[in-house]
């Protein structure tokens, strides 16, 4: 009887707020839950995808091209590649031809480098230095002290030098490389990254041949001028009994170094890889040799960065 | 597109000049570029433009001074006519009058040559003994030409009589007793007063008038870090387009406190050269990128850039600049050769214009919400009480103030 009076007072009261039913609790699945469903759904997709592939084999379709950020890079009108008109190939030639590089490419002399540092060098920079200095054929290494990079590049133009590298560090880290080319410029400003020097079994492999130079994804004319800088830092004529290759590769505007000893398997070439490596990103190309203060620039990403780089699909090399 | 005649002419560092178009196709600005100069032995870096300018009032013939050479361009054949090598160093001024060509030179002289002797013959016209960088003959008076160099502050001189007439006095030093560095890069006169603008590499922007017994600028603006590197008069009174090394291209303005006032974006490179043809809210400009940009004046947008293959270094416009306005959605094809000149930052509005927008506003329809309505009862108030009482309505009345309570 109790319990049947307190059913009626329960209803009564229901009656009281107006007969309005409450929501129906909606439960939190519970986290094993939503992952099964998530499971389930990406296995589907897989499964969807390979149904896909196998009907496009079947039917003997060729395949899609992958959307990448490169694939799907912004369309730019200073890519060479995409130059039509022989009118202006000729004139793109002809600038080619009249730059400050042109007289390497000629094989009119052969580089000198010169390597230096910031004032007081930490042992990982000069140990990256000692180790480019072997890379480089013909480099020479100087401690800087207290002189000012103009006055260095204007010993190194007495003393026939071609191009100055100097390297820069912060935080006990390399982390710039400025590549001066002499005696008329350009100047260019890299961000250092990622730098690994060789270890000792690495360097006991290395020999002094000049190494062949490979510059790969240099597409815009820009980048052809900074191709043709890190280029001409090396002797023009290779020897290929050493067997050495030194790659710049440009993926995404990061210029990747890498530097390999190659060999002839049955079929294919082993790799085997020598160091140092680095990342460079290219800040600035300066007309002339380096005058931070007065000097005009080609191309400049400082502060502007945010103004120039609106789209991940945008690349100036 | 190749029939349109070029209204502008851009030069390059290896020698190649060429003719843009601009026009105004419904509204929007088009560029068509060609190349002019295309023999290859007149391309090379010997060639680099550094300065242009008409040789007459006819704007058919441009004389180009380049890095080692004199050269006439012919705009109506397209070709070049005559061509002298320099006697040293380079060009940093050109300008023609009564049949001779007068060549600034950066190692400190000013020379001519004639045009109608066959063999040319330079004569020195005036001596400097400093270094100058830029060269520039004034628009009121043709006989006064301005000089300015590293460490050689703004001269004018007269060409009649070889004197200075104006020479410039550096500002004075600063807290610790320094003299401030002087690099004048580009100067630029004023097209109806005798004024003088300047910039320099230090970051200084300056304006003389040598009207003044006053030997120092009358106006000096400073801004850090910045080289600038060319200068010109924009289309407003009192403000000028200064170019920078780091690609930067500022709005500079005489009055109030903070000179620079504004800022046209979307440069990689050095600016090397701006034009602000008058009568035109547009701002064309070079640089070092490679690229050729259209601003607005006034709203500061970027309107266009054009990739044109070689870095640019000098701009010349025809005068006068007229912009061709082509609208191929209308029928009417008399109308939309017709060029249209626009006044300082307005189009020009037609007659006919103010006569189709008269007989729309006609046709529109009356509307009647209730601000009218409120518009009557005032003035219905205004009106004498005698009117109001015959209405019936008590106006005079005023409308009863609610009265708070005191909270207790």
């Amino acid at each position: 009887m109790g319990d049947s009076l307190k059913a009626i007072k329960k209803t009564e009261a229901r009656r009281s707020l107006g007969d309005t039913l409450l929501p129906a609790i909606d439960r939190k699945k519970t986290k094993h839950a939503l992952r099964q469903e998530n499971m389930k759904r990406l296995k589907q997709k897989d499964k969807d995808k390979k149904a896909r592939r196998k009907s496009r084999r079947d039917e003997g379709a060729p395949a899609l091209i992958p959307k990448t950020i490169e694939s799907l890079r912004e369309s730019d009108s200073t890519i060479l590649n995409n130059v039509v008109d022989e009118d202006v190939i000729e004139e793109i030639n002809c600038d080619l031809d009249e730059d400050e590089f042109s007289s390497y490419f000629r094989k009119e002399y052969e580089p000198r480098v010169l390597i230096t540092f910031s004032e007081k060098p930490i042992k990982p920079s000069r140990r990256f230095a000692a180790q480019l200095c072997k890379i480089i054929p013909n480099c020479s290494r100087i401690g800087r002290k207290n002189t000012s990079i103009k006055s260095i590049v204007a010993d190194a133009i007495k003393k026939r030098f071609t191009d100055v590298i100097v390297i820069n560090e912060d935080r006990f880290e390399p982390n710039g490389l400025l590549l001066i080319h002499l005696p008329e410029g350009p100047t260019a400003y890299f961000r250092l990254s990622n730098v690994q020097t060789a270890n000792k079994k690495q360097m006991k492999e290395l020999t002094s041949h000049q190494p062949e130079v490979i510059l790969n994804n240099f597409n815009t004319r820009l980048g052809q001028t900074v191709g043709r800088m890190l280029g001409s830092v090396f002797h023009y004529q290779p020897e290929f009994k050493g067997r050495r290759v030194i790659t710049f590769h440009n993926q995404r505007d990061y210029i990747f170094f890498r530097h390999h000893r190659y060999k002839f398997l049955k079929g294919k070439a082993a790799l085997r890889e020598m160091g140092p490596r680095f990342t460079l990103k290219l800040q600035s190309v300066q007309r002339g040799t380096f005058d931070s203060k007065c000097g005009e620039y080609d191309w400049t990403i400082f502060g502007k960065r945010h103004e120039m780089e609106t789209t991940r699909r945008r690349f100036f090399l | 597109m190749s029939s349109l005649p070029n209204n502008l002419f851009v030069g390059s560092t290896i020698g190649s000049l060429k003719g843009i178009n601009v026009k105004r196709e419904n509204g929007v600005l088009k560029v068509a570029a060609k190349n002019l100069i295309r023999d290859k032995a007149n391309l090379s870096s010997q060639h680099e433009i550094k300065t242009m300018n008409w040789s007459d009032e006819h704007r058919d013939e441009i004389l180009i001074g380049s890095k080692s050479s004199v050269q006439s361009f012919s705009t109506i054949n397209n070709a070049l006519c005559n061509s002298f090598a320099l006697p040293e160093n380079e060009c940093c001024g050109i300008f023609k009058s009564d049949e001779k060509i007068f060549v600034g030179i950066t190692s400190g002289s000013l020379q001519s040559v004639s045009t109608s002797k066959n063999e040319p013959e330079w004569t020195v016209e005036l001596k400097m003994n400093q270094c100058i960088e830029r060269l520039r003959r004034c628009y009121v008076k043709t006989n006064i030409v301005a000089t300015g160099g590293k460490n050689n502050d703004l001269k004018l001189w007269d060409l009649n009589t070889k004197q200075i007439t104006f020479n410039a006095k550096n500002v004075k030093p600063d807290e610790l007793q320094l003299q401030i560095p002087l690099w004048i890069s580009d100067i630029a006169f004023c097209q109806q007063t005798e004024s003088v603008s300047t910039c320099s590499r230090h970051g200084y922007v300056r304006l003389y008038d040598p009207l003044l017994p006053q030997r120092r600028p009358v106006f000096n603006a400073h801004q850090d870090d910045q080289v600038f590197t060319c200068i010109t008069c924009a289309p407003a009174e009192n403000q000028f387009l200064v170019g920078s090394g780091t690609g930067d291209l500022f709005l500079v303005d005489v009055r109030g406190k903070n000179p620079f006032v504004g800022k046209y974006k979307s440069f990689t490179g050095a600016v090397k050269e701006i034009i602000c043809p008058p009568r035109q809210s547009l701002v064309f400009s070079v640089s070092l990128d490679r690229h050729f940009r259209i601003h607005d004046f006034s709203t500061r947008k970027l309107l266009l850039k054009e990739y044109l293959h070689t870095r640019l270094t000098t701009i010349l416009p025809r005068e006068p600049f007229v912009v061709e306005e082509i609208e191929t959605v209308e029928s009417e094809a008399e109308e939309s050769t017709e060029p249209c000149i626009m006044s300082d930052h307005q189009t020009v509005i037609k007659e006919e214009d103010v006569k189709v927008t008269d007989n729309l506003f006609d046709k529109m329809e009356k509307i009647d919400d209730g601000s009218a309505r409120k518009s009557s009862l005032r003035l219905k108030k205004k009106l004498p009480e005698t009117d109001a009482s015959e209405d019936g309505i008590e106006t005079s009345q005023k409308p009863k103030r609610i009265k708070w309570k005191k909270n207790v």
